[in-house]
């Protein structure tokens, strides 16, 4: 579909689905917070619970929107910085994990210092998204052999 | 890599927003590629030949290492 589409559509469509994203995500967010509000003022479980509905209906708003996009939704240059940003944060990541859990492991097993469980539970978690980056990467890779 | 768009762009009394809509990319794409802060993918690179009814080399100076043993 994409192909047939002049650039000056392309550039609409882009526009058109980048707005119904931002749109559903505000909706979903704000929803939330007033959702939230209204909780503290009422403190009837049911309203928080509408509020998580509606985070999730903007969640699921934002995700039709990328999906039915006939154009992607970034750019060029967008999706190059986005490419950065992930390298730097991914970077950052690999070395607090190759840094941290060795550490983590040697400090706790001899009893000099246990870092708080959410450091730990970081790290881990960190060492989780370098496993599923690998796997993926390795998926990616076989459909470029 | 160098680059004649600004050139091309002006003589043709285009803004980069025009410009950018003519060939599909956002605004900020046409001024970051002018600036030369990004080289732009072949097919925007493609694009613009195109629309300016020239050769790639005409609109981009690559600066590249020699090629060969």
């Amino acid at each position: 579909m994409s192909e047939e589409l002049t650039a000056r559509q392309r550039v609409e469509k882009r526009e058109q689905y980048s707005q119904w994203i931002n749109r559903s995500v505000g909706f979903g967010v704000l929803s939330f917070f007033v959702a939230t509000a209204l909780w503290m003022l009422t403190d009837r479980a049911v309203v928080l619970f509408a509020g998580l509905g509606l985070y999730w209906l903007g969640c699921l708003g934002m995700a039709v929107g990328y999906w039915q996009s006939p154009v992607s939704v970034g750019d060029e240059l967008e999706q190059r910085m986005e490419r950065e940003a992930s390298q730097t944060t991914f970077l950052f990541v690999t070395v607090v994990a190759i840094l941290g859990l060795p550490a983590d492991v040697v400090l706790s097993t001899t009893g000099v210092y246990t870092a708080p469980a959410a450091v730990r539970g970081a790290l881990w978690g960190y060492l989780l998204l370098i496993l599923v980056f690998g796997a993926v990467h390795w998926f990616v890779k076989r459909q470029y052999e | 890599m160098k680059n004649e768009i600004d050139t091309y762009r002006e003589r043709a009394g285009l803004s980069q927003g025009e410009l950018a809509t003519a060939v599909g990319v956002s605004r900020q794409t046409i001024n970051a590629v002018e600036r030369e802060r990004y080289d732009p993918s072949l097919a925007l690179a493609f694009k613009l030949a195109a629309y300016f009814d020239c050769r790639v080399e005409a609109l981009f100076e690559p600066d590249l290492e020699p090629v060969g043993e």
